[in-house]
């Protein structure tokens, strides 16, 4: 199992305190691939962000491949994130000054890397060549697409070879056409990386896609 | 119910952090303002105090510079005025209690049983014995002395005549007297009495008026009155009553028969009678006939000759009815010389030139006439009462102020001494008499009248109306009221410490602005949704004003409290550590709450102007945009890049040029290395700029690293680091380049051109010179390569940098100028006078009444506030006003605090000032002279000083200002480092996404943090870097004659300080912007 989540539950203090998520319960394989729906404010994206260690669970607990992340200290989160697992966010968040290959290599920078600049350079071009960007690496953000931006913020998150992306209403800022091209790409990259995808989503044609379905309706998460 | 006033309490409570450092800004800024104030406040207030003590309660003083009047004058005319006088006899003197101990510039005051009342509180010591004195706690302190100790104190006597007088003799000047200190007076015993306008504590002693007076010949004489009004006495009424009680005694005249004729005669007790007097008489309707008679050396006829005789020249309206060739003998000389009308007869006698040296000169006359010794001719009142001859006995009894030569005097002139005195032997017309014996003290000894029937009584009282002792300069004068306005007028501390906390005062206020459009950027949602519930803008910048009104009042009230304190440190500062610049300590702080108040309002308005210009520029700007979507445009750069690299290139090169560019002048030299720091300061700010821009172009990944990804951010952001490194570099450069430019005034100091004139000691003596020292022959030979130019003295205000109070009339030199010729630099002189050297502008004439001056040109812009051309205005030695004329000044020179002016219009204007009492000399072998000297000049009680010294002392009080804006303006800089870390936490603010995103791909929070510190640190070390270097460059000439290490740790003391601090509180706000969580961050919830 790569991912495992058992009575997550969190709750946002505030005068009258909010409860985000309740008993959660969730099972994700290697390679596997699933999707998140529901309401706005239901808890989606907090769900990912408890997944991905940018936040913290109240009770209940999340196994990355049998390890309780939250027993992670602070370095040992944030090697998780770098190695482990990418994100991809509705906005691409990528740096206006640096190339789109920059962007990339971006998270390399963050912990020693195993391979060699080179190497990690050639994966970078390998990759934005996959998802129709290698005549755009040179370029900055600015001057490319939002959909050649987030197909860019993908290349960023594959980088360092994580086992599982979290995709974060990723076609939610896109047009019609840039967000089924996106959908296509996802899909793809799963099978042909290997790598395994949660995607909270608002698309239709998304979720159609996708065996594994789940909802999120105030806070509990249900299959569908 | 929910009031505005609840939004605004809500929102400073809730934004508390940032709110803190808007306050802390306003306080800051009020702070400094306040503090001046009240610096400036208590340094008037202290001078104040001071001009209190050393006056006591006397509010008007009659000084007469040039002659003694009757001490009982006191009492006749505070009779009339309803006050209190006291006069005093006022003397200079030297202290000695051994050979080694002895202390000069001794102001000795004889003081009456009146002097009493002029203390304010506590009583005047009772000295019990006539010798003994009272002297200053200063004096007691220089010398080490104690109540009981015996002294010796030694004083000029004979202030009756004028030392200089031709033919009195010069001898027995001074007396020593036997003293014991019998108490040792503190200030509020008026142990600092002065009456010159300056904060310098004098060596006062003062002793018993009438033993003082006895032992120097002043009986029942005084020179000084000071009074204390009873009620609401006015200068008039006192200046009235003086005329009302003066005698022509006190006026140095009398009024006397002549024997055997009805005429009158007025003569003075200086022999020659003031050409006041002289001119008021003789063009009065009183028919007066002048009197010049004179001491000659020798009336010769032929091959035979008389010795030493009075010759008498006198004006028509007698029976000689002489031409001003002609000659008239008495029958005793005539039978002597062998002389006959139509004889030639020659005269010869003794001028004394400047330097009090005698020169012979002779004249012939045709003698017209042989008068019998009858008559007026029979006259002994015609010889004059010149000291050393007037009380003679015997022509052995003679000591005049000429050689006189004993061999040459025969028993008939001793018969004729013993029966006739020193009636005239011969008379000539009164203009050739005036134009051989006239002299600045006058042109007649006497002036005759007829009286017309009126009694001696009546003539006394017509001349006492003709001669009004106001216009003979006799006069009292509001000494309190002066004191006050010079203590008033003088240096203005607040305004002086507003300039030196300038920097202060800027940063306190940048940071102020930087912390409110922070707490307004973070608060950006909140305007949205304000704006979204219908506000208009400006109302809502209205709410924004009013939080920052009240953070600034808030901040102000507490900035009062913190002025105070800042104060406190100034006073405290100016009294110990940087006395140097005001040359006392005895400070005390003066608080005046409308000063606090106009602190406040000005501070608070300042504060509030920096807030409303941020919001104003905030609200016009809209919401700010995200770092994320924006990227400076590179197109422009792309076109003109060769063009900027070329530009570079040039100003590189002009630097270089203008540092390379040999330049001989000092003056020239320091502007050169000035031009070229600041063109480097630009060039490095410029070069930064093409820098920023090139690492952009350049977006080729050759090396990606983190060191790239740290450049590229720097770049991105390039206005406004540029911005802070401009202002980093900019601010360094100023406050080292200014408060490291300490002047050492002994560069060059051997040379001629320098301040010292290339003259090694500066002398001044407590008594007068009279003669030229280089020209005794006593001297010249033990002394050989001895240079000394000497000046006169008329004592007046200090004009240089070390008097705090207003100057108002400086001290005035008297100099031939021969001794300075190619002598000092001129930083100015007027033109279309003289030519040459700027010394002979001295000479050129200006009129009566007209003199021009020199002065440092620091004591004319600074001290008087004057420029070339302006006018000084001072009162003659006549009671007439005189206009100096500033026509040239001297750069930084030993001159400061004096109006130097030529000696023949020194001894025209002020005659009765005798002697030289300043000195330059210039020696090839100092140490050796230097302590010949003092023992040649004991008997004046000289003070010798290096003139490398003395430019020391004064270049001591613009360096320590310098070194209070150092320290000042490096205080600033530390506080605008401080905004560095607000400027950073906007950065943080506006890239926290970036920020989020970063962490979210793996990148530890540590990495991050060092990642925006890296960048932040970059910018820090350039701004300074550039900065140092210009500064470095601009103090280059300093660098090079001063402690270059000592200099060197300022620079690095400044540098770092600013670097550590940039650097802590950078990392402040990375940690304060760290606490948000990531998650809300790229949720933007």
């Amino acid at each position: 199992m790569l991912l495992k989540l058992e009575n997550v539950s969190k709750t946002y203090s505030a005068e009258v305190p909010v409860s985000v998520l309740s008993d959660v319960c969730m099972e994700l394989t290697a390679q596997g691939i699933a999707a998140i729906v529901g309401p706005s404010g239901s808890g989606k994206s907090t769900l990912l962000n408890t997944i991905g260690a940018l936040t913290g669970v109240d009770a209940g607990t999340i196994q990355f491949k049998e390890n309780d992340i939250s027993l992670l200290n602070p370095e040992q989160m944030a090697q998780y994130r770098n190695q482990d697992i990418g994100f991809v966010f509705q906005q691409h968040f990528l740096l206006p000054q640096m190339s789109l290959l920059e962007n990339a290599l971006m998270p390399t920078l963050a912990f020693h890397q195993k391979v060699n600049a080179d190497e990690l350079r050639q994966r970078a071009i390998k990759l934005l060549d996959r998802v129709g960007l290698i005549k755009r690496q040179d370029h900055r953000p600015g001057q490319c697409s939002g959909g050649e931006c987030q197909r860019a913020a993908v290349v960023r998150a594959l980088i360092n070879s994580p086992e599982l992306i979290l995709a974060d209403e990723p076609t939610g800022s896109l047009d019609q056409a840039s967000a089924e091209n996106l959908t296509e790409l996802l899909l793809e990259l799963n099978q042909e990386e290997g790598v395994a995808f949660i995607i909270v989503t608002h698309s239709s044609d998304l979720v159609k896609k996708i065996d594994d379905k789940y909802s999120l309706v105030n806070g509990s998460l249900g299959r569908i | 119910m929910f009031r505005f006033s609840r939004y605004l309490v809500n929102s400073l409570k809730y934004y508390w952090r940032t709110n803190l450092g808007v306050l802390a800004g306003a306080a800051i800024a009020t702070a400094v303002l306040v503090g001046a104030l009240i610096s400036g406040d208590s340094v008037k207030f202290s001078l104040l105090e001071l001009s209190m003590k050393r006056l006591g309660t006397t509010e008007y003083a009659l000084e007469s510079d040039h002659h003694l009047f009757r001490a009982t004058l006191a009492e006749e005319i505070a009779e009339l005025s309803d006050s209190d006088i006291s006069s005093l006899l006022h003397v200079s003197g030297t202290l000695q209690q051994s050979s080694t101990n002895r202390l000069s510039h001794i102001q000795v005051y004889g003081i009456d049983e009146q002097f009493q009342k002029f203390l304010k509180a506590e009583d005047f010591p009772d000295l019990r014995e006539s010798n003994h004195v009272a002297v200053s706690q200063r004096v007691a302190e220089l010398m080490g002395l104690d109540i009981g100790d015996d002294m010796i104190l030694k004083v000029e006597k004979n202030l009756v005549i004028p030392l200089e007088t031709p033919v009195a003799t010069k001898d027995d000047r001074t007396v020593s007297i036997y003293i014991e200190i019998g108490a040792i007076l503190s200030d509020e015993q008026l142990g600092r009495f002065s009456l010159l306008s300056n904060q310098f504590v004098p060596n006062n002693l003062f002793i018993k008026q009438e033993y003082l007076a006895g032992k120097i010949e002043a009986q029942n004489l005084a020179n000084i009155l000071i009074c204390k009004s009873w009620s609401e006495t006015s200068l008039e009424k006192l200046n009235s009553a003086l005329t009302q009680t003066v005698k022509l005694q006190d006026l140095a005249l009398e009024l006397r028969k002549v024997p055997d004729t009805q005429q009158y005669e007025v003569i003075s007790s200086n022999v020659f009678i003031n050409e006041s007097v002289r001119s008021s008489l003789v063009e009065s309707s009183m028919q007066t006939q002048e009197v010049l008679s004179y001491f000659v050396n020798e009336i010769t006829s032929g091959s035979k000759s008389v010795p030493y005789s009075f010759v008498t020249g006198i004006s028509s309206g007698n029976e000689l009815n002489l031409n001003d060739q002609e000659i008239v003998l008495n029958d005793w000389a005539a039978g002597e010389l062998g002389a006959v009308p139509g004889d030639s007869v020659h005269l010869k006698y003794y001028i004394q030139n400047p330097g009090n040296k005698l020169i012979e000169k002779s004249r012939s006359f045709l003698l017209k006439a042989v008068v019998p010794i009858s008559g007026f001719a029979a006259d002994r009142s015609l010889m004059p009462n010149f000291p050393g001859l007037g009380d003679a006995e015997t022509c052995g009894e003679w000591n005049p102020g000429i050689p006189i030569d004993l061999d040459k005097i025969q028993t008939r002139d001793e018969d004729y001494w013993e029966t006739y005195r020193g009636t005239p032997k011969a008379f000539v017309s009164l203009l050739a008499a005036q134009d051989m014996w006239a002299n600045k003290f006058g042109r007649t000894t006497g002036l005759r009248m007829s009286g017309n029937g009126l009694t001696h009584k009546e003539l006394n009282e017509k001349l006492l109306e003709l001669l009004a002792p106001q216009k003979l300069g006799l006069k009292f004068e509001p000494v309190l009221q002066t004191a006050i306005a010079a203590t008033q007028g003088g240096l203005d501390f607040g305004q002086l410490f507003i300039g030196l906390s300038f920097f202060i005062i800027v940063a306190a206020n940048l940071l102020t602005g930087l912390l409110f459009v922070f707490n307004a950027e973070q608060r950006r949602s909140e305007t949205g949704q304000l704006l979204a519930l219908g506000y208009l803008p400006k109302q809502i910048r209205k709410l924004r004003l009013w939080e920052g009104l009240t953070l600034a009042v808030a901040g102000g009230l507490i900035g009062v409290f913190l002025g105070v304190q800042y104060s406190r440190f100034i006073i405290f500062g100016l009294g110990t550590f940087w006395r140097d610049a005001v040359g006392f300590s005895d400070f005390q702080i003066h608080l005046q709450p409308l000063r606090l108040v106009i602190g406040l309002v000005v501070g608070v308005a300042v504060s509030f102007i920096s807030i409303f210009l941020v919001v104003r520029k905030q609200t016009a700007r809209g919401a700010g945009k995200s770092r994320l979507s924006s990227l400076p445009k590179l197109k422009k750069w792309d076109r003109f890049r060769k063009y900027h690299l070329v530009m570079l290139v040039v100003f590189i090169m002009a630097a270089s040029g203008i540092l390379l560019k040999h330049q001989p002048d000092q003056a020239q030299a320091v502007a050169k290395y000035y031009s070229a720091a600041s063109l480097m300061l630009i060039t490095g700010i410029y070069a930064c700029y093409v820098g920023m821009r090139e690492i952009l172009y350049l977006n080729r990944l050759k090396r990606f690293n983190t060191v790239n990804l740290v450049l590229r951010n720097w770049s991105r952001r390039a206005g406004r680091n540029l911005t802070t490194i401009s202002l980093l570099a900019v601010g360094v450069f100023i406050v080292i380049s200014v408060g490291l430019n300490h002047q050492d005034p002994t560069l060059n100091s051997a040379k001629a051109s320098s301040g010292t004139g290339g003259f090694e000691l500066f002398v001044e003596t407590t008594m007068p010179i009279l003669d030229e020292l280089t020209t005794l022959p006593a001297f010249a030979e033990k002394y050989p390569n001895v240079e000394i130019v000497q000046f006169r003295k008329k004592v007046g205000d200090d004009g240089s940098c070390l008097n705090l109070n207003m100057v108002q009339q400086p001290q005035i030199l008297g100099v031939v100028t021969d001794g300075l010729e190619n002598r000092f630099t001129f930083s100015k002189t007027i033109s279309g006078f003289g030519d040459g050297s700027g010394w002979d502008l001295l000479n050129f004439d200006w009129g009566p009444g007209v003199v021009p001056a020199i002065a440092d040109m620091s004591v004319i812009q600074w001290g008087l506030g004057l420029g070339l051309g302006d006018t000084l205005y001072y009162v003659d030695d006549r009671g007439v006003d005189l206009k100096l004329v500033v026509v040239g000044g001297i750069a930084n020179s030993v001159f400061q605090g004096n109006m130097i002016i030529a000696e023949h219009n020194f001894s025209r204007y002020f005659p009765s000032t005798d002697g030289t009492q300043v000195l330059l000399v210039d020696t090839p072998n100092l140490e050796v002279d230097r302590i010949a000297l003092e023992r040649e000049l004991t008997d004046y009680g000289p003070e010798i000083q290096r003139c490398g010294e003395r430019l020391i002392a004064f270049s001591a009080v613009e360096n320590t200002y310098l070194s209070i804006f150092l320290m000042l303006g490096g205080f600033g800089l530390l506080i605008g480092t401080v905004g560095l870390g607000v400027v950073l936490l906007r950065n943080i603010l506006e890239d926290r996404q970036e920020i989020a995103v970063l962490q979210a791909m793996g990148f530890k929070p540590g990495s991050v943090f060092k990642l925006i510190l890296s960048e932040q640190i970059l910018t820090l070390i350039i701004g300074l870097l550039i900065g140092a270097i210009a500064a470095i460059i601009s103090i280059l000439p300093v660098l090079s004659h001063s402690d270059p290490s000592e200099m060197m740790r300022l620079l690095i003391l400044v540098v770092a300080g600013m670097l550590v601090n940039g650097i802590f509180w950078s990392a402040m706000a990375i940690r304060f912007a760290f606490k948000e969580e990531i998650a809300e961050t790229l949720n933007g919830e």
